[in-house]
């Protein structure tokens, strides 16, 4: 399947697929990060879910077992990982922000931050 | 805490059943973990605010998604486009359907415009009373400073004013306020500018009174430090008002000098309009002169006191300082701050605190009104996505999709809460008006009160909360019927689907429960205030008239003066027409508090430290006192003319102070003295007893009482008492009395003015001003509530009934007796109405009870009031039923078989 039928991506699947990407996850370590680091958009926990059921369905992550490694796995929760589809479409998605972002910086949109 | 999970857990079963098995558990699990890790209350509701309309709306997308799941894209495209096409279709179809029945529509309109109305109508009042900032520069930390009197100190008074020691030390030793100020209200007469003598009430004040409240004179300057020391040269500063009214905007004011209470005054200037705190009808602010070195007696306590918290100070900190400060004052004055220290609390909360219960109460009483507009139009609702299961499940044959299905219910619900939100805030903008002409002064800052952005705002709230609320459950119900494919049902079913009836049922004994509160909450007010009513208040009220005089020490600096002037204005005015009897005292019932004064009992030992003192109310009274006012005289005497300042000092007292200080024993004989008159001729014989009085207001309960003779004050060695209200019983009109008393005193002497002119009916009416206005919104509301309920419960049954015709034609054809089918549907009404009679019942129980105590001050429920409401309720309920029966008994078989 072509990744690019899948853009562009609503900004909070590819918020998830970004978190993802970094390794397996359960739904509440999805949810924590997102809401404690960013200061972008909240993910609440109705549209967390939404979003996951939603990603799993058209095949971009799947659900996998609780990774060896985690400090403390709690086994009755659901991990998700990227599948290749899930990877190649988030590889898509950002190559097109670039090329948004190329496109802002022609315009001089993006001037540099001030510290 | 388990609320939030529990409403979570709730909310989750919003989502279509797939998805909420495969992942409603752990949602579940998230939340809790959320929750518990979230501490405070404040955050914990902001997690519930932001978590569950989330979950809803994503409930609801679900819901859609899963509905075409299968036979399109999987990923839905969105675009805003569409949604926006979406929606002003949905409104077109909402609209023409609801203007297919203009009857049903304006009556749900009305419905809920009246519930909106209400609602809206209060909040604007607690908007305005309790939550606006006070009109004063950054008022938000100024903090009002009471003084507590626990039992251990001897005395019981939860709040008091303060000694001018307790507001210097507390002004020095503060470092979490900016600033104390004190200040006393007083009255007085102002003479000159050509006009007649005013008596106008009056604030003495410290000098940093006005920079404590942050505003600055319009005019002039306020009072200098120097100014605010006692024998100073006197002057005084004017409200905007008063300056208008008394000196005509006089522009060279500042600088002039007026006679205040006969003293030669100097304006140094006038404060800007609108500013007229602490009360607001002070006219005038006088140097309330308090020596920071010898500020007097730290036991004689009368300042009212004020402070500001400093820059990022919080009111607990200022708490935790004042308790540090008290601590040492208990340390340095044992005697004095035992039992006694001082608190202070917000300024806002000082001002609004003992009207909240009351609006508060009136706020809840509205938002049962809107509910049951709310379940009033989901009973509708419900029977017309019914009524239209067919067209439903057509147009979900022909492919519309259950979200869309959702959304035409909740677009007509959405319309009619929208009107019914506008005819409200239009209706509210009446009731505001008529709220206010009802009684103004019983709410402090009434003339506040002001529709502002939040009214309208509130009103878009509640009119998107009652669509929500009334629209979800038919909105979701409908589509679940059409998706079914109840083609089949609707052509043959001849009874209502038992799930349908469920909810139906269960409206309706929503609908009685809430009729059930707000009528027995109104029963309750209403008797209690009934009750508060028919008090006796212990002196006849109908044709009493009062008036007050003061005389200035200046024009008259002798007792003989004072004595020989009253007792002149009283035997004129014995002699007028119209006038049955006529007398004096310092203080009037319900409408001045005589203040309570320690006193000794001649031949008994002081009670011990610890124990509560021996006080009463002093009220000082001249001769026909008690039958003037219509205090019956239980015992002995009251005073004669013969009680004078040469003859033995008498005291008249109480009934209840009678019975407390003198039990199973008569007092007639005994001899009491004010505490600390050590004059040898202080000690008063004990001459009569008379009645209870409810001087302070009917719900509290008569104050013990004893009664000085004003003649005799000087012999105490008390200076003369110079303010007096006249009280007349008259025969003719209270008019032509207060005339008459105007004339006699202006033949004595011109220079004074008569003030607090009130006919004691007046007075009485305007100590219950406050229960009665809470009175007649709750029975108001009340009625609104049980009408709506009326029309909700006969709408349901109606429907009801009519989707049983062919079951009910049936019948009576197969042969049926009417009374058996009578009673079948009427059990069939009345089993919801019950169980929301007991439903109320239940919840009345703590409601009542509580409305009765905090708002009215009167304590308990009686059987009657619960037995009159339940009956009404009940009977509204049976004639709501009765209707639709009887029509179902009219029913003829072929009429019914034709329906098919």
């Amino acid at each position: 399947m072509d990744p690019r039928t899948f853009l562009p991506l609503p900004p909070l699947d590819f918020q998830v697929l970004l978190d993802l990407a970094a390794g397996p996850k359960h739904a509440y370590g999805l949810a924590t990060p997102v809401e404690v680091t960013r200061d972008d958009v909240r993910l609440e926990l109705g549209s967390l879910y939404r979003i996951l059921a939603r990603l799993s369905s058209d095949g971009l992550i799947e659900e996998t077992e609780p990774r060896r490694d985690e400090s403390r796995p709690d086994a009755r929760r659901r991990y998700y990982q990227l599948t290749a589809l899930g990877r190649a479409v988030a590889g898509a998605e950002a190559r097109r922000l670039e090329g948004l972002i190329r496109t802002a910086r022609a315009q001089r949109l993006l001037v540099p931050r001030r510290k | 805490m388990r609320v939030g999970p529990l409403v979570v857990r709730a909310a989750l079963r919003a989502f279509p059943a797939p998805f909420r098995e495969k992942y409603a558990r752990e949602m579940l699990e998230d939340f809790e973990h959320h929750w518990r890790n979230t501490q405070r209350s404040r955050d914990r509701t902001w997690l519930l605010v932001r978590t569950v309309p989330n979950l809803l709306t994503s409930a609801i997308a679900e819901h859609r998604r899963s509905s075409f799941a299968g036979s399109a894209p999987m990923y839905p495209v969105r675009r805003e486009g569409r949604a926006m096409l979406h929606l002003t279709r949905d409104l077109r179809h909402a609209a023409r359907a609801l203007r297919g029945q203009p009857l049903l529509t304006s009556f749900l309109v009305m419905t809920l415009a009246v519930g909106i109305g209400a609602t809206t109508a209060v909040f604007t009042v607690v908007n305005s009373v309790l939550l606006e900032p006070l009109h004063l520069p950054q008022s938000g930390n100024l903090v009002a400073i009471w003084g507590r009197f626990d039992p251990e100190s001897g005395f019981n008074y939860p709040r008091f004013v303060l000694s001018a020691p307790e507001v210097v030390d507390y002004r020095r030793e503060t470092q979490t306020l900016g600033g104390v100020a004190a200040w006393q209200p007083i009255t007085v007469t102002v003479r000159g500018g050509g006009a007649e003598p005013d008596r106008v009430p009056a604030a003495a004040v410290t000098g940093n009174f006005f920079s404590l409240l942050r505003v600055s004179p319009e005019r002039g300057r306020t009072f200098t430090p120097d100014e605010d020391r006692p024998q100073h040269a006197r002057v005084a500063m004017l409200s905007a008002g008063y300056w208008r009214s008394r000196f005509g905007a006089d522009p060279d004011i500042v600088g002039r000098t007026v006679p205040l209470n006969g003293e030669e005054t100097t304006i140094v200037g006038v404060m800007p309009p609108g500013f007229t705190y602490p009360s607001t009808s002070t006219s005038i602010w006088i140097p309330l002169g308090i020596d920071p070195a010898s500020p007097g007696s730290r036991k004689s306590h009368s300042l009212r006191a004020i402070g500001r918290l400093r820059e990022g100070v919080s009111l607990q900190q200022a708490r935790a300082e004042l308790a540090t400060i008290m601590a040492g004052w208990k340390a340095r004055y044992p005697d004095v701050h035992t039992g006694h220290y001082l608190f202070i609390r917000p300024l806002l909360d000082d001002t609004v605190g003992s009207v909240r219960p009351a609006l508060l109460a009136l706020l809840v009483a509205t938002a049962f009104v809107v509910l049951i507009g709310c379940a009033n139009l989901a009973g509708v609702l419900m029977s017309r996505g019914e009524g239209r299961t067919r067209e439903m499940s057509i147009r979900a044959a022909l492919g519309a999709r259950r979200g869309e299905l959702i959304r035409l219910t909740l677009a007509e619900a959405g319309i009619l809460s929208l009107f019914g939100g506008t005819l409200g805030l239009l209706l509210a903008w009446i009731g505001v008006r008529g709220l206010l002409a009802v009684d103004p002064s019983s709410i402090p800052r009434s003339s506040e009160i002001a529709i502002d952005g939040r009214v309208p705002a509130f009103a878009l709230a509640i009119s998107m909360a009652t669509a929500g609320i009334s629209g979800v459950l038919p909105a979701l119900r409908g589509a679940a019927a059409a998706a079914r494919g109840t083609l089949r049902e609707s052509s043959h079913a001849t009874t209502a689907a038992g799930g349908r009836q469920r909810v139906r049922r269960a409206l309706v004994a929503a609908e009685v429960a809430l009729s059930v509160v707000l009528v027995l909450g109104a029963g309750v007010m209403l008797r209690g205030f009934n009750r508060l009513l028919a008090t006796d208040p212990g002196f006849r009220p109908a044709g009493l008239v009062t008036a007050s005089i003061a005389l200035p020490s200046r024009d008259y600096p002798a007792a003989e003066q004072v004595e020989a002037l009253y007792s002149s204005v009283l035997d004129r005015l014995r002699r007028a027409p119209g006038v049955a009897a006529a007398s004096a005292a310092s203080n009037v019932p319900l409408l001045n508090e005589a203040g309570v004064w320690d006193f000794e009992i001649e031949g008994r030992p002081a009670p011990p430290a610890g124990e509560m003192a021996w006080n009463a109310a002093a009220v000082i009274a001249r001769r026909d006192y008690a039958r003037t006012v219509g205090i019956p005289v239980e015992r002995g005497r009251f005073f004669r003319s013969q009680d004078d300042a040469r003859s033995m000092m008498v005291t008249v007292i109480s009934d209840t102070m009678a019975k407390r200080f003198f039990p199973g024993r008569n007092p007639i004989g005994h001899r009491i003295r004010v505490k600390g008159v050590t004059a040898p001729a202080g000690w008063m014989t004990i001459v009569g007893v008379i009645g209870d009085v409810h001087d302070v207001g009917l719900e509290a309960a008569p104050r013990p009482t004893y009664y000085i003779a004003q003649p005799q004050v000087p012999s105490m060695g008390e200076g003369p008492y110079r303010q007096m209200a006249i009280v007349i019983r008259v025969s003719g009109s209270p008019d032509a009395a207060i005339a008459a008393l105007r004339s006699v005193v202006h033949d004595l002497d011109p220079r004074l003015p008569l003030f607090d002119i009130e006919s004691m009916d007046a007075v009485l009416d305007q100590s219950v001003a406050r229960p009665r206005f809470t009175t007649t919104l709750l029975v108001v509301f009340a009625i609104v509530g049980i009408l709506l309920g009326a029309g909700g419960i006969y709408g349901v049954l109606a429907y009801t009934v009519a989707t049983r015709t062919p079951e009910i034609g049936i019948r009576r054809a197969l042969g049926a007796p009417a009374t058996r089918i009578l009673s079948d549907v009427m059990r069939g009404g009345l089993w919801p109405v019950c169980l929301g009679l007991a439903i109320g019942l239940l919840l009345s129980y703590w409601t009542s009870r509580a409305l009765a105590t905090e708002v009215l001050g009167v304590s308990g429920t009686d059987l009657t009031t619960y037995a009159v409401a339940v009956l009404a309720v009940f009977t509204v309920a049976l004639v709501s039923c009765a209707v639709p029966a009887a029509r179902a008994l009219r029913v003829s078989p072929l009429a019914a078989l034709r329906s098919e």
